[in-house]
């Protein structure tokens, strides 16, 4: 047994965050209070697990095992929009379909035949072994089973040690990031040095959600800059292990991926700045902040050429679609940082955000969204769906513009709507984006089918319906 | 008759099961004013809600007691009381279903407590909300498994309640009939006429042809829109006699025959066969002539298999599907001379031994596509993540069961009933005529190379995953 001073010490590291707005307050209370608690029966959103496979799931070339019953995997795989280019691996789905006599007997022998079965197989890049809720309170040793199977197998076993119950998809996320300054990043070394005058970077956070990373790469590849690594949209395994080669990190919209890049920073010296791809405004900043990170006057002078080029287009495409949305009005709701990003592609578009989503924001998140929106906008922490049409009608907003699982609140309460989360099928990101989000916004505010449903049948028209009709 | 085999894999590699509170949830959203709630960590309901959500694009009710890592060791029916509590206060539901989860089983938590106690002294009122239990390890069974045991809780918590919520019968007789979970809201309709054809009442429990069907209602509401209602269910131990559709409606029918209501139990009412012997029944238990209706929709079902028997006839079949379903699927496709060469079923159930192929594999999606490809399957017919199967052996794809988010009235389309099977035939013969019409392009220009059929280049590029 330790003392009982050291048991009162504070958990390990991956609870600790500089950067965490909560533990950096002068507030004693808050401080320690941690993440906020959901509240039992009033909850929605994922859990670590799922926020562990939104980050890893991506690595194409890799298998992904999940060692846990089916509810795991099996109500969830194939439910992400993340593209590859290449092998798809990532799209199968292994799991230990944990059984009650597993449970009662242990589940590592299951888990480490899978394993060895997946890699003879299938020849993956690597394996990732994803913990759950069940495996990690029967006490599976998930570590030794990896590193048993890898030395068995002869190829990287990556135990991610994220159970459900550990917190939320925010930290499911973190701690997959975790998982890969752990485990992987570091352990190879690139073939050869990119050519003079290129730059190799990290692109962290970004999931090619519809392929939007592609949207972004080709103006990248004329300014010369090239992906080390992809954290992981499009990843490989082979090029995430080598992204401590990389020249500077962007990370793209995600808090919880900033320990990564300050892991990179702090062992291996890789600089790391923070930026998004939505918008005008965010692509100019993203390609100044390549440039500023990496240091390279040259290429700052080839960033302006090429952002007063590309904003030329895009203010061309936007131009016929810009009196159409003039005055639109649009309730904003989606998580964390993508909040104050979405909030500038909107007002790039034309489009007035009259408020705006905050529960899974940090306060730096709120502070900027507040910069863009002003200090009368609405700021939104209870996103509970009733509450979101609420704030619709007040605001005289003409769309929500959120995440798939508040499409249908929209549409049963007859309001226009856009997904701009995991599961939308449209790239938005990059220049092509710009254009493209204002399309799809007069898209969903200009079919006719909105004037039909919020007619009365004639039978139930009253005559208060009929004059709003 | 058919030989279950199973597949002997250790774990699964591509799933076709889906989990049992999964299952139990979904029973519950076919009761009017009803929130499921998952006893465990918060992604549990989180996925769960997300599939549903895509496959009936529709808001769907549910809650979670967020159990935590601390939680879950130290004991969660704190957590479970609270939810309770949150849940009433903000919506008022009629019906609560608790379901456990393969966390709340793990710990070992004595929940049936929990639930008994809060029964006695927060919701023993007539105002209250029903709070049905229902145990659903993740780790034991799957959907079919969760529907089930909900389905049971459902009608034992009727049959329990107090005399003064059953109200006074008047008009014509209730006919129950307990709902299997392979009936889509189209099935649904179509049992519920023929039952009143016979001048009863049908009492559909549960009924998510009021719930999850896809109606725009007068707003939006946090909970199930429609449903069998608690009086209804208050009622069911007044029937004269009832009737259940699908082998995942037979513990309920056990329950409520146990009630003193005499039940007639099908496997499934899929094909010609199936159908006419629920009519029949409906005919002997109420005396009633068969209405012209249902004549006329089992002359049109009896034609299609005619008008379908050309394509139909020895086509090579792959199905993956819930037990009852696969059952009555492959009998359907039988009737019209189809070969079923591939049949996967996620868990096992004695109602496999009557499907009508030689053999049912309890597996995953892995062994659908060893033995789609063996079998030289031209059509798979299963749910979205079967896609993918289609692509690899070259088939066409047929969407059934649950998820299918890839195309539109999945909630709609069903394979019960005289109509219901006559709209699947229709659809698994198109997708063969349409795979044909692939593969027999109209004739190209005379130079340049020949197209290459879509389903081709598929397989070609399958290997990649």
């Amino acid at each position: 047994m330790s003392s009982t001073a050291s048991a009162r010490r504070p958990p390990p590291s991956r609870y600790d965050e500089p950067g965490c707005g909560h533990q950096r307050s002068k507030d004693a209370a808050a401080r320690t209070a941690g993440c906020p608690a959901p509240t039992p029966g009033s909850a929605a959103g994922g859990c670590s697990f799922d926020g562990s496979m939104i980050t890893l799931v991506p690595i194409a070339d890799a298998a992904h095992v999940i060692h846990g019953p089916i509810g795991c995997l099996g109500n969830s795989w194939e439910a992400r929009g993340s593209l590859s280019s290449g092998r798809q691996l990532n799209r199968r789905g292994f799991t230990s379909d944990v059984t009650e006599h597993d449970v009662v007997f242990g589940g590592e022998q299951k888990v480490y035949d899978l394993v060895l079965e997946v890699a003879r197989e299938h020849r993956p890049a690597a394996v990732f072994v994803y913990s759950t809720c069940v495996t990690a309170l029967i006490g599976d040793d998930l570590d030794a089973v990896c590193s048993a199977a890898a030395a068995r197998a002869g190829l990287p076993v990556v135990p991610v040690h994220a159970p459900g119950f550990a917190g939320s998809k925010n930290f499911g996320n973190r701690l997959a990031g975790a998982a890969l300054l752990e485990h992987v990043i570091g352990t190879r070394e690139p073939g050869q040095a990119p050519p003079p005058g290129v730059h190799e970077v990290n692109l962290v956070g970004e999931y090619n959600i519809a392929g939007e990373l592609w949207n972004v790469t080709p103006v990248l590849d004329r300014l010369g800059i090239r992906m080390r690594a992809r954290i992981t949209g499009d990843g490989r395994y082979g090029d995430i292990a080598t992204a401590h080669r990389a020249e500077a990190t962007m990370v793209v919209c995600s808090r919880a991926l900033l320990p990564l890049a300050r892991g990179l920073q702090e062992r291996y010296g890789v600089p790391w700045f923070e930026g998004s791809f939505y918008g005008i405004r965010a692509m100019a900043d993203a390609l100044r902040g390549f440039a500023t990170t990496l240091g390279d006057p040259v290429l700052a002078s080839r960033v302006e050429d090429v952002i007063a080029e590309q904003e030329a287009l895009v203010r061309a495409a936007l131009e016929p679609l810009r009196h159409r949305l003039a005055g639109v009005r649009a309730v904003l709701y989606t998580g964390g940082v993508k909040s104050w990003s979405m909030i500038s592609a909107l007002q790039d578009v034309g489009v007035e955000v009259v408020a705006s989503g905050a529960t899974k924001s940090t306060p730096e998140d709120v502070d900027r969204m507040t910069a863009l929106l002003g200090p009368d906008a609405r700021i939104v922490r209870d996103g509970k769906p009733a509450q979101l049409i609420e704030i619709v009608r007040e605001t005289g907003a003409d769309i929500l513009i959120a995440g798939g699982r508040n499409q249908y609140t929209a549409l049963k309460s007859r309001l226009p709507f856009l997904d701009v989360n995991q599961e939308r099928h449209v790239p938005l990101a990059g220049y092509p984006g710009v254009p493209e989000l204002a399309r799809q916004l007069v898209r969903a505010l200009d079919n006719p089918v909105w004037s039909q449903v919020r007619k009365d049948a004639p039978w139930d028209r009253t005559a208060a319906s009929l004059q709003g009709a | 008759m058919a030989t279950v085999t199973l597949s002997g894999r250790r774990g699964a590699t591509d799933p076709l099961k889906l989990s049992r509170p999964l299952g139990a949830a979904l029973a519950f959203l076919g009761l009017e004013r009803c929130m499921p709630l998952l006893h465990g960590p918060q992604g549990c309901a989180a996925f769960a809600k997300a599939l549903l959500t895509k496959h009936f694009r529709e808001p769907v009710p549910l809650q979670t007691t967020a159990v935590t890592e601390l939680t879950a060791v130290l004991g969660a029916a704190g957590h479970l009381v609270t939810a309770l509590d949150t849940i009433r206060s903000a919506s008022a539901p009629d019906v609560i279903g608790v379901i456990t989860t393969g966390v709340s089983e793990t710990s070992g938590e004595d929940v049936e407590a929990t639930v008994r106690e809060y029964r006695l002294g927060r919701a023993s009122g007539p105002q209250d909300p029903l709070v049905v239990l229902v145990r659903a390890p993740d780790f034991i069974g799957g959907l079919s498994d969760g529907w089930s045991a909900a389905l049971a809780s459902i009608v034992a918590a009727g049959l329990e309640a107090p005399p003064e919520e059953q109200p006074v019968r008047s008009g014509p007789l209730a006919f129950p009939l307990l709902a299997g979970v392979s009936l889509a809201a189209g099935d649904l309709d179509e049992l519920e006429a023929m039952i009143a054809g016979f001048g009863v009442t049908p009492v559909l429990v549960p009924d998510l042809s009021r719930s999850l069907d896809g109606h725009l209602a007068p707003a939006w509401s946090p909970l199930t829109t429609g449903g069998t209602g608690r009086a209804a269910l208050a009622a069911l131990a007044a029937a004269p006699a009832a009737a259940s559709a699908g082998a995942s409606a037979a513990a309920a029918a056990e329950t409520l025959a146990r009630g003193g209501v005499p039940v007639a139990r099908f496997d499934h009412l899929a094909g010609l066969e199936a159908v006419d012997a629920f009519v029949d029944r409906l005919r002997t238990t109420t005396s009633e002539p068969v209405p012209d209706r249902v004549r006329r929709d089992r002359a049109r079902l009896a034609d299609g298999l005619l008008d379908t028997h050309f394509v139909l006839g020895g086509a090579r079949v792959a199905v993956a599907a819930e037990p009852e379903l696969l059952t009555g699927v492959t009998h359907l496709l039988a009737s019209a001379g189809a070969r079923v060469v591939a049949a996967v079923s996620p868990t096992d159930e004695p109602v496999l031994t009557t499907a009508a192929c030689e053999e049912v594999v309890v597996g995953d999606l892995s062994d659908l596509r060893a033995r789609a490809a063996e079998g030289g399957a031209e059509v798979v017919i299963g749910s979205s993540h079967t896609v993918a199967t289609a692509r690899a052996v070259g088939a066409g794809h047929l969407p059934l069961g649950l998820p299918v988010d890839h195309r539109f009235g999945a909630a709609l389309n069903g394979v019960a009933g005289y109509r219901g099977g006559l709209a699947f035939v229709f659809r698994a013969a198109d997708v063969l005529l349409a795979r044909q019409d692939d593969a027999h392009p109209a004739p190209a220009a005379p130079s340049g190379p020949v197209p290459v059929p879509a389903h081709v280049t598929d397989t070609l590029r399958s290997p990649q995953c």
